[in-house]
């Protein structure tokens, strides 16, 4: 039998399951079998579907343009993934170091001499780092209230959060005041 | 099946979906195969499985957050949902004699249709992995219910080639059922 054949005698019984109604036997085995199989496709999800009905429960993570990035870059960095958790600690750590890298800006600009910097970033310093502590309580609070109550728990989490949110706010106050250094400002 | 790792990572997803419901997508996306092939299973058409899987998400995102693990795989709720929701279709359908042909009272063992859904599943995962043009003919035959000669012009082919393709398309789906249940 030519392939000719075989493909019209499929398709033949994939007319009969689409509109709805059980294919005859043709009496060719090959293409019986193929028939059977395709009864299971019957009702093959629309194309498109699956990805409306997904952005209608969940319109924050289909949106395009700024919106969905934000959308997409929150979920990104939860405070469920390390990733997050280490964001919000290298955000207090630039906190604590702003007067740092803002002086060094400054001075880069030729907007203020190094020793004007230096003392800016001598006075104001205490101020940032306190700043940066109190962000950092703000941001355990959040954290731990998420997890809920038990002290196992609230102490598993703290310590696990402690571990990334400090590391991260280290590496980073650390890189501020490293900069100040090496312009010669602190 | 999950097994006990599977099912503590699957603990740790619906939890951090309740208290960040964008997480949902990751539930959504897993188990959406699974819903739509029980609805189709249970309904019997295309747009009352639609409006069912619909139906079930619709109501799990909304009630997520009281949701209680009890160490049960998350798809057992979602199911229970969608067993209801196809019920219900069922009911409003039967009032407005819509769609005479559901088939939510069919004779049909569970165990029967729990092997009818999965098998769907499968196939429809399969579909998937076609190459190209064999899962573009399949997806429009199938999914889009377009004639050979709709999808011949959508593709810039002969309707010979349409067929043939899907014929292809047929035997890299039966080759691959078969390696799977090897």
């Amino acid at each position: 039998m030519s392939d000719q054949t075989t493909h019209d005698k499929l398709n033949a019984s994939v007319e009969t399951i689409i509109s709805g109604r059980d294919f005859a036997a043709t009496g060719d085995p090959e293409v019986d079998v193929l028939a059977r199989l395709a009864l299971g496709l019957r009702g093959l999800p629309a194309r498109g579907f699956k990805a409306r009905l997904r952005a209608e429960l969940i319109p924050g993570l289909e949106a395009r343009g700024l919106s969905g990035l934000l959308a997409r870059l929150r979920a990104a960095v939860s405070f469920d993934r390390g990733t997050g958790l280490a964001a919000a600690g290298g955000g207090c750590g630039l906190a604590a170091g702003a007067c740092c890298v803002g002086g060094t800006v400054v001075n880069l600009l030729g907007f203020a001499s190094a020793a004007a910097v230096g003392t800016f970033i001598e006075t104001s310093l205490p101020y940032f780092f306190s700043l940066s502590l109190v962000m950092m309580a703000v941001l355990f609070f959040f954290v731990l209230r998420r997890e809920g109550s038990g002290r196992v728990v609230l102490t598993r989490s703290a310590i696990r959060s402690g571990a990334v949110v400090g590391s991260a706010y280290g590496v980073v106050f650390a890189g501020t005041m490293a900069l100040s250094m090496a312009m010669g400002l602190y | 099946m999950l097994d006990a790792k599977q099912l503590e990572a699957e603990q740790r997803l619906v939890q951090s979906s309740q208290r960040d419901p964008r997480r949902f997508a990751q539930l959504y996306d897993r188990y959406f195969d699974r819903i739509y092939a029980f609805a189709l299973t249970r309904t019997g058409n295309r747009a009352a499985a639609e409006d069912v899987t619909a139906d079930t998400f619709r109501q799990a995102f909304e009630n997520l957050s009281r949701f209680q693990w009890r160490g049960v795989p998350f798809s057992a709720w979602l199911f229970r949902i969608a067993a209801n929701a196809a019920a219900d279709y069922y009911q409003r359908s039967s009032r407005e004699q819509v769609v005479p042909d559901i088939q939510v009272e069919s004779d049909a063992s569970w165990e029967t249709r729990l092997i009818e859904v999965e098998t769907r599943t499968h196939l429809f995962d399969l579909v998937r992995r076609l190459p190209k043009d064999q899962r573009r003919v399949i997806q429009m035959r199938f999914g889009e219910e377009l004639s050979v000669s709709e999808v011949a012009q959508a593709m810039g082919r002969s309707e010979g080639a349409v067929k043939s393709l899907q014929h292809r398309a047929m035997e890299t789906l039966r080759a691959r059922v078969g390696d799977s249940h090897e």
